[in-house]
């Protein structure tokens, strides 16, 4: 089984290196899909089947923490995993972010083999 | 008055010297770059034109850290992030390179000063395009550590508020 993950990120290098560590990373990745904010990226979501959605925070227009907030609140995207791409490497924040339901977190930089660790966990059986 | 254990009680070469380890590290991580110090040596400002990125944080202390390249350094770094050639990526891989190692760096370098236990938010890293003459004014500043990256000066300058909410 292929999965079909969605990146979002406002940089074009954050999102071609998320989608080039991805395809390193030696999970069974089918297609990637790319959304630059919170905003485009739940318009993906209504057009796509997306199993995991990795994201940023920092980003115009909707945030990441919006987006998770946004999908948390409607029954059609409560459960889908996501794991933020953050650089601040505070506990105080991962367990805030658990809060939300966020269950991965991974801080920059990061291997295509770290990536590995927290996606593959998180990934739907 | 209770003194905030999150508040560094730091000299500026305290700092300096925290920065330089923190920027080694992670250019090594992120981009496989190795850096020097520029030491006594004047900073070579070749070129008309550098990129400045510019990152704010707040938390228990708050400032900004900034980081000064020419075009050509920002490239290279794109292009090894990416495992790319210069010549595949564009003028905004390059700017985004620049935007992202001054959020690296700046989350490291609070992890550094305040550990893990405490929060800050970052806020997005601003670009702008400055004059050969503005990069050498900014490597002089007292804030600011200039190093070498393959032949290239990065001016990596910081300025912390450190008396911020202190209660």
């Amino acid at each position: 089984m292929a999965y079909t993950i969605l990146v979002v990120d406002n940089s074009l290098l954050a999102r071609t290196f998320m989608e080039k560590a991805l395809r390193l990373s030696g999970l069974p990745i089918g297609e990637i899909c790319l959304a630059c904010n919170g905003r485009e990226a739940l318009q993906v979501m209504e057009e796509r089947w997306i199993d995991l959605v990795l994201t940023a925070i920092n980003m115009p227009e909707m945030n990441g923490l919006e987006l998770v907030q946004t999908m948390r609140a409607g029954p059609a995207l409560k459960n889908l995993p996501v794991v933020i791409v953050s650089s601040v490497r505070s506990e105080a924040r991962m367990r805030e972010l658990e809060q939300l339901g966020i269950k991965g977190y991974v801080t920059k930089p990061f291997t295509p083999e770290k990536l590995k660790q927290i996606v593959e966990g998180l990934l739907p059986a | 008055m209770t003194e905030n254990p999150a508040i560094p009680r730091l000299a500026g070469e305290d700092v300096h010297e925290i920065l330089y380890d923190v920027a080694a590290d992670v250019l090594e991580k992120f981009a496989f770059l190795f850096l020097s110090p520029a030491g006594s040596v004047p900073v070579p400002f070749r070129g008309r034109m550098f990129l400045h990125a510019e990152i704010e944080f707040s938390g228990p202390f708050s400032g900004r850290l900034s980081l000064v390249a020419s075009p050509s350094f920002c490239s290279l770094l794109a292009a090894n992030v990416l495992g790319m050639e210069p010549a595949e990526l564009t003028v905004e891989h390059a700017e985004d390179a620049l935007r992202e190692l001054v959020n690296v760096i700046c989350g490291e370098l609070l992890v550094a000063l305040a550990g893990k236990a405490v929060i800050f938010d970052l806020s997005a890293p601003v670009l702008k395009r400055i004059s050969a003459a503005d990069a050498q004014a900014v490597a002089v500043l007292p804030e600011s550590l200039a190093v070498i990256v393959d032949e290239e000066p990065l001016i990596i300058a910081s300025a912390l508020c450190l008396d911020h909410d202190t209660r």
